[in-house]
């Protein structure tokens, strides 16, 4: 098995335009996903949400520090998970279930530390 | 409060600093996780290079699979840790000390984490 | 159009009106002091500042006719915190924190405690907001100006305004930026934040509409005020003196600047029109700065003004001493505006040949600036390349958006 991170992107304007109904709605499919996860085969072992991008700080070389993200994007990290899987295609196959309708996921695999390059 | 801190690169702009340089900066890395090893949780992540993301889009009536990673921006995420600490004033104070910052097109962006 | 209004009438018979300027002056004593005490209240800078800044209109619409109640304080902490009761009740998202609440601040007081506003103030300023929002922000929540009177002094639209200003306070509660006075080695870098807002704010004050407009705030008073402020907090900390004294030496030559809406040039300036109370102020200001034995910038451009402040005319300036202080300067900040400004001396001791060089090397940075084009045209004219120097006073025309400053590029065209 494999770590791999899901990292989700969604437009912002997708949230900020949605009645509250459709926020309990979104924490259920989350909640629905993490069942769906071992049902696949694959375990959750991290996951977060990040406050909106608004509440970004950026700190750059030299100590400088900014309002607002670093990565300017129409779609931003809003969410994450960190998933075992077996392999890529297995981590994709989760991927698609995680929802993420203001935008998509991407899947990246995570550097094992044990056997980190360094 | 809990934090995510983004390890982020501008990979275009990373090509300036010698290989040397990056490493020896990377290894500081380490040094710099064990320093601060009581703020930081459970959570975090070294991700592979960008050239190993896959993406997954939704809008149309199936989810569309493609190679490389989701945003078209310059600027990469490699990494993210959470932290817990006071305030974003702490936040910062340990951000400002990550040794990658000495890099050419590197920043670290920092984000509450919602509690639900 | 109170006449209509028999309340306003009456009571209009017993106080006299409020003028604007008073006004200002009672709503910014205490604006801050009472955000910063509703806010430990109610744990929530976003609803406390809200909550003041509706009092505060309340006040500016009744004070202005009935005039201002014998304690301003204690009637602005009232409707505040009524204001945040009735928030707390009406609001769902708000509705817990009711039952939390311990028993409410009295009017904040006046005179002894700590002052809660610097920390305050640190927070509006904290380098995670943008320097937009860290001006209207301080501007609403430290100085008790309404969104409508920042709108209309930063020549700004209300709604964006309005929006900076809830953006950076959902930021500081959301994002944990702590409202205190930074210690230790961030210090400095974080009070140099705040003198640029307060110093931005001052230099507002003359980029108004018409730059005669009549605004019911004058920024400069506000950024004076401010200035006063922090520099009495922070007594060992010489650049807060710095700022306080240069801001002192621009305010004093403010009666000579503009005659009748009309802008004069510092070396044609009447020097009988300068304020001597508030020169010597100045110098005095200056002086306790020094004797901390911690230079920095905003010294270094106070140290620029008090130049020019001991001259009896234009003619008698120590442009010497102006471009050794500017050289100086130029370790703190190399930014292209400064090198502009000593450009100026340096014209003076090395002659506008060299001045000309220097502000060419400037263009890329400076070419959608006025004033780059108007020093551009001073030394074209006086090495003698009239045409060139018309043509440079013209763009300089076109760049400005100030009425006054345009009169004045005009008659310089017209010459």
């Amino acid at each position: 098995m494999s770590q791999y991170a899901i990292l989700i992107y969604e437009d912002p304007a997708f949230y900020e335009t949605m009645p509250p109904e459709g926020w309990a709605a979104v924490v259920d499919a989350h909640n629905t996903f993490t069942k769906q996860v071992s049902e696949l085969g694959g375990s959750l072992t991290g996951g977060g949400a990040l406050a909106p991008v608004t509440t970004a700080t950026t700190i750059k070389g030299g100590g400088t520090v900014t309002d607002g993200p670093f990565v300017q994007s129409k779609e931003a990290l809003l969410g994450y998970y960190v998933v075992e899987a077996r392999d890529l295609d297995h981590a994709v196959d989760i991927g698609k279930l995680c929802p993420a309708n203001g935008g998509g996921v991407e899947v990246r695999p995570i550097v094992n530390p044990s056997t980190n390059p360094f | 409060m809990k934090y995510v801190i983004m390890f982020t690169t501008t990979p275009e702009l990373d090509a300036a600093a010698s290989p040397e340089h990056v490493e020896q900066a990377y290894r500081r890395t380490f040094d710099w996780f064990g320093m601060h090893s009581e703020v930081m949780t459970e959570s975090g992540a070294q991700l592979q290079p960008v050239t190993t993301a896959t993406t997954v889009r939704y809008g149309g009536e199936e989810p569309v699979v493609a190679d490389g990673p989701f945003s078209e921006a310059r600027e990469v995420i490699g990494g993210f840790q959470v932290i817990d600490v006071p305030d974003l004033d702490a936040a910062i104070a340990i951000v400002k000390t990550w040794p990658l910052l000495e890099l050419p097109g590197v920043a670290v962006e920092i984000r509450p984490i919602v509690v639900y | 159009m109170n006449e209509t209004d028999p309340a306003a009438a009456e009571s209009g018979r017993a106080h006299a009106a409020a003028s604007d300027q008073l006004l200002a002056r009672v709503i910014r004593e205490e604006s801050a002091r009472i955000v910063a005490a509703l806010t430990g209240w109610l744990g929530s800078l976003d609803l406390a500042e809200e909550s003041v800044a509706e009092a505060i209109e309340e006040a500016l619409r009744q004070w202005r006719t009935r005039g201002v109640p014998p304690n301003p304080g204690g009637w602005l902490t009232q409707a505040a915190r009524h204001n945040a009761l009735d928030r707390l009740r009406r609001e769902k998202r708000y509705r817990e924190k009711l039952a939390m609440l311990a028993d409410p601040p009295e009017a904040a007081p006046l005179t002894g405690e700590p002052d809660e506003r610097l920390p305050l103030l640190f927070g509006c300023c904290h380098p995670a907001i943008s320097p937009d929002a860290q001006l209207a922000l301080t501007l609403r929540a430290i100085c008790g100006l309404t969104t409508a009177q920042i709108a209309r002094a930063t020549l700004a639209p209300e709604s964006t305004v309005a929006q900076r200003i809830v953006r950076a306070k959902r930021k500081i509660g959301a994002t944990g930026i702590p409202l205190r006075i930074p210690e230790g080695s961030e210090r400095a870098a974080r009070l140099d934040i705040v003198l640029t807002v307060v110093s931005v704010m001052y230099s507002e004050a003359h980029l108004v509409a018409g730059g005669d407009a009549a605004a019911d705030r004058d920024l400069a008073d506000d950024a004076l005020w401010l200035a006063r402020v922090v520099a009495h907090q922070l007594p060992r900390e010489a650049e807060a003196q710095g700022l306080l004294a240069l801001l002192l030496f621009h305010r004093a030559r403010e009666g000579a600047r503009a005659v009748d809406g009309e802008l004069v040039l510092l070396a044609d300036q009447d020097r009988t029109r300068w304020d001597r109370r508030l020169i010597a102020e100045a110098q005095a200001v200056l002086e306790e700065a020094a004797m901390l034995r911690r230079p920095g910038r905003w010294q270094l451009h106070a140290a620029i003004a008090a130049c020019h402040s001991d001259t009896r005319d234009g003619g008698d300036t120590d442009w010497l001493q102006v471009l050794t202080l500017y050289d100086m300067l130029l370790a703190y900040d190399r930014s292209p505006v400064v090198r502009l400004n000593r450009a100026v001396a340096l014209a003076e001791v090395d002659g506008p040949q060299a001045a000309l060089d220097e502000v060419d090397a400037l263009g890329r940075a400076l070419a959608g600036y006025h004033l780059w084009h108007a020093v551009r045209a001073r030394m074209l004219r006086h090495l003698g390349r009239r045409d060139e120097a018309m043509a440079e006073d013209l763009c300089a025309l076109e760049l400005t958006a100030n009425d006054a400053e345009r009169r004045l590029l005009e008659a310089r065209v017209d010459r």
